[in-house]
């Protein structure tokens, strides 16, 4: 038995919920199954929810024909436009009755239906509803004229072609996606395959990085790189050299061109200036070129005269007697050269020009700056201007003029240290020219020895010479104990007489220069020095000097040339032009 | 130096003569200059000419105890690879900025005597090479304390010393040109040799700059000489053909362009001296 009880509670608590949701629980009926009216009465629907427990909230919709029936009251909503009333509450009981009230407007069968319910348990945990057994549905039978069918026909009529637009539409929509999905997929390939592309080009980068990386270590470890990787960068380095070639070779073909041009223009205007200058001077010389014509036949003794006549005009001195004076003086020299043949050295029209630049450009960007506006701007300073002279085999030349008056520059000049800015000098064959100046290239640092060979250098000397000569040197110069010393420990005494030393070693050159060199050391020194010079003046040098001892000039020289301030002013005998000179300064002086 | 063609032949003989004797000449004057740079340059100093020896190697110590550590992986033998490059732009730097002021500084000499302005420029620049000769004896040492094996390839060493005195002569010729006319360039000139210094990659591989960069290192005609010792010397290659391009056009290049420049201007000079 109590197995049996045992089989029966399992049964019952298996059974059961299959049995609460299974049975039918809950009805929702109507009052009559038919019912049977006239159109224009009004009627009222029994609606009976029955349940087999108490009824908690129920939610019943129903459906009735619009058309047909109108909707008086009874129902807890309604929707008339529908057709729809609603019937909610909370029941408490078994059952739940309801009165709706109809009115028939039309003839035809009509429908009342309950199209859903929804009925919960009262006093129950879980929201449980009950299972609706039944849907009653009851046809209502009117009387009378069918006002309501052709609507109802439209309706329906209209319900279809609802129905067919809706259906046209979805159709529509349906196409449009179908095209849309179409696109997107076409797209979505596209992208796909961009990326797939890209994807490719990352992998050959990584690649090519790797390559690189793969020979960059290879270069570190001394492993041949990869070939085709060497041509590539040969090849664009290649493209970019040429590129920069081609680049520096225009840069460089502008830039000249511009300053070829800048100095063209120069040149140019510096022209016009000294046809000018010549137009003025021809002028003022034209009258004593008549003179010179008359009197053809110049000799030494007729500039004395000259210069006599010019005595006897007293100490006025003039521009315009000078200039009278210097054509005078280049007539003799044709005279000279008829007399002593061809000159060893001819110096015609020569002119040094120095640009002094008044404002001077502090750097390149205001060099620039001026360059662009021509502003350079420089005062022109003739150290010598237009001169010309002549001197033949044998001579000895003394030079005079006041400082500054570019004697050493034409020493120069000849010399060939230094090359005129227009004119020329032409020395007859090739004579060895030598400049005697103290102290050229005298390194204060060095000792008396070294400082021999580097003077000895510069003058013109070569080391063979030097070698054999560097005792004659030391005895002259009387400074045997000295010459490992370094020449900063040197009076200035013992340095000129060393630079004298290294001047007049070993032969005369055929054309002797001496710029100041007589006036050097004590008087002991000078009687030796002189002793010297006259040496090679009498083994037949050609010689030209400058000093500013009147004395020295008078004593060794057989013509003297007067330049002052750039400009020849007399050449001819000692006596005559040193007078002349020495009167200027007097007047100069006095004035 | 003023000739009159007198008698045809004997006087072209005679000038043909004269020329070679100038030449001696002017060797020989160059030669007492350099000298006396020489001398004057280590004068007050006790070690005197020892410096241009242990300067270089002073150097290689410091810049190797900076940056071996740095480099030690992408360059084998730093202490080497950084000399060979010091020596080189010693040379080419101090060839350049001492020809610079050659003018300048011997412009008493200039005007009195009759010599041509290139001796001074050129005495500059050899005083530079004497200092390069005492140099390479630290060089030759120190490749033999770093075992650096001894090639063929290190005959084509005084081909990039030929180069980079043909680089100097040129660049040293138009710096002393332009010296006259504008000091400034003192100034500006060494601050760009610092730049040019830091783009001749002295102490780095130039393989850890980028490629352009690389591209633009590859045409400095110094960084072409430096690589090419080091292609010669270190490595015991034979240099890329590339490299002797380069290296014939800018040690041609700039020799030609420097001579061209200085004879234009020699005139202008004597003027603004």
């Amino acid at each position: 038995m109590p197995a049996a009880l045992l089989l029966a509670v399992i049964l019952g608590i298996l059974v059961k919920p299959a049995g609460v949701y299974a049975a039918e629980e809950a009805t929702v009926t109507f009052g009559s199954n038919r019912y049977e009216k006239k159109s224009g009465d009004t009627f009222p629907v029994g609606v009976y929810l029955k349940a087999k427990e108490a009824i908690g909230d129920y939610h019943i919709e129903i459906k009735y024909d619009r058309l047909r029936l109108e909707y008086v009251k009874g129902a807890d909503a309604t929707d008339e436009a529908a057709g729809v009333m609603i019937l909610e509450g909370n029941g408490n009981n078994k059952e739940v009755k309801y009165w709706v009230q109809f009115k028939a407007v039309s003839g035809g069968e009509a429908f009342i239906e309950i199209s859903s319910a929804e009925v919960m348990r009262q006093n129950s945990e879980e929201d449980a509803a009950f299972a609706i057994a039944e849907y009653s549905s009851s046809p209502v039978h009117i009387k009378g004229e069918d006002t309501a069918a052709p609507i109802e026909a439209q309706l329906e009529r209209q319900a279809e072609a609802f129905l067919r637009a809706e259906e046209a539409m979805r159709e529509v929509e349906r196409e449009r996606q179908a095209e849309q999905e179409a696109k997107r997929k076409l797209e979505a390939e596209k992208e796909a395959k961009k990326k797939l592309e890209a994807e490719r080009e990352a992998e050959r980068e990584r690649e090519i990085l790797r390559e690189q990386e793969s020979d960059d270590s290879g270069n570190e470890s001394g492993i041949e790189a990869p070939r085709q990787e060497k041509k590539r960068k040969n090849y664009i380095f290649l493209n970019v050299y040429f590129v920069a070639v081609a680049a520096v070779i225009l840069l460089i073909a502008i830039v000249d061109v511009v300053v070829w041009s800048i100095i063209k223009k120069i040149r140019a205007k510096r022209k016009r200036g000294r046809k000018k200058r010549k137009e003025r001077k021809k002028k003022s010389s034209a009258s004593p070129k008549g003179t010179k014509r008359r009197k053809p036949d110049f000799t030494d003794l007729e500039i004395e005269d000259l210069s006599a006549d010019n005595e006897a005009s007293g100490a006025q001195f003039e521009w315009m007697d000078d200039e009278r004076k210097y054509d005078i003086s280049l007539t003799s020299e044709d005279e000279l050269e008829w007399q002593l043949g061809r000159p060893i050295i001819r110096i015609s029209d020569v002119t040094m020009e120095f640009r002094l630049y008044s404002v001077n450009p502090s750097g390149i960007k205001e060099y620039a700056v001026q360059l662009l506006k021509r502003e350079v701007s420089y005062r022109r300073l003739y150290a010598l201007y237009h001169v010309s002279f002549n001197v033949y085999q044998g001579e000895v030349i003394g030079i005079i003029g006041t400082n500054g008056s570019g004697k050493s520059t034409l020493l120069k000049i000849v010399s060939g240290a230094l090359k005129p800015t227009e004119g020329h000098v032409e020395i007859t064959g090739h004579r060895k020219v030598q400049l005697l100046t103290i102290g050229t290239g005298f390194d204060m640092e060095l000792t008396a020895r070294e400082n021999v060979f580097l003077n000895g250098s510069i003058i013109g000397y070569s080391r063979k010479f030097l070698e054999t000569h560097y005792e004659e040197i030391v005895e002259f110069a009387e400074l045997q104990d000295f010459m490992e010393e370094k020449v900063k420990n040197f009076s200035s005494g013992m340095v000129s007489r060393l630079g004298f030393a290294i001047a007049t070693a070993g032969k005369a050159a055929e054309i002797l220069i001496l710029d100041e060199i007589l006036s050097v050391g004590d008087e002991f020194f000078r009687k030796k020095s002189l002793k010297r010079i006259k040496e090679m003046i009498h083994g037949g040098s050609t010689v030209l000097m400058v000093s500013h001892n009147m004395g020295t000039i008078l004593e060794n020289c057989s013509r003297c040339v007067w330049i002052e301030k750039g400009e020849l002013r007399m050449v001819g005998d000692p006596k005559v032009v040193c007078g002349e000179y020495q009167r200027m300064n007097s007047v100069n002086s006095e004035g | 130096m003023f000739y009159v063609s007198e008698k045809g032949n004997r006087q072209v003989k005679r000038k043909s003569n004269d020329y070679n004797s100038d030449i001696r000449q002017y060797t020989f004057v160059i030669h007492e200059l350099t000298s006396r740079e020489i001398k004057r340059k280590y004068a007050r100093s006790s070690l005197g000419i020892l410096w241009s020896i242990l300067n270089p190697l002073l150097y290689m110590v410091v810049m190797s105890l900076i940056f071996s550590t740095m480099f030690r992986r992408s360059i084998e033998n730093f202490p080497i690879y950084f000399l060979t490059g010091q020596i080189f732009w010693n040379l080419f730097s101090g060839a350049t900025t001492s020809a610079m002021t050659a003018l300048v500084d011997n412009r008493s000499l200039l005007v009195k005597a009759k010599l041509p302005k290139q001796t001074f420029v050129l005495s500059r620049i050899y005083t530079a090479l004497i200092n390069f000769g005492y140099t390479c004896i630290a060089y030759v040492l120190m490749l033999v304390i770093f075992r650096i094996r001894p090639c063929v390839t290190m005959l084509l060493f005084p081909l990039a010393v030929l180069s980079v005195l043909a680089i100097s002569i040129g660049v040293g010729y138009i710096l002393s040109i332009i010296y006259i006319f504008f000091a400034d360039v003192k100034y500006l000139y060494s601050v760009f040799l610092t730049l040019w210094m830091y783009m001749s990659a002295l102490f780095y591989p130039i393989t850890s700059l980028p490629e352009a960069m690389q591209t633009f290192i590859g045409c400095n005609p110094v960084y072409v000489v430096i690589a090419f010792a080091r292609e010669c010397v270190i490595y015991g290659r034979v240099p890329a053909v590339m490299m002797w391009i380069k290296l014939a056009g800018w040690s041609i290049g700039s020799f030609m362009v420097g001579i061209h420049f200085f004879k234009r201007k020699e005139n202008q000079v004597m003027q603004k001296i």
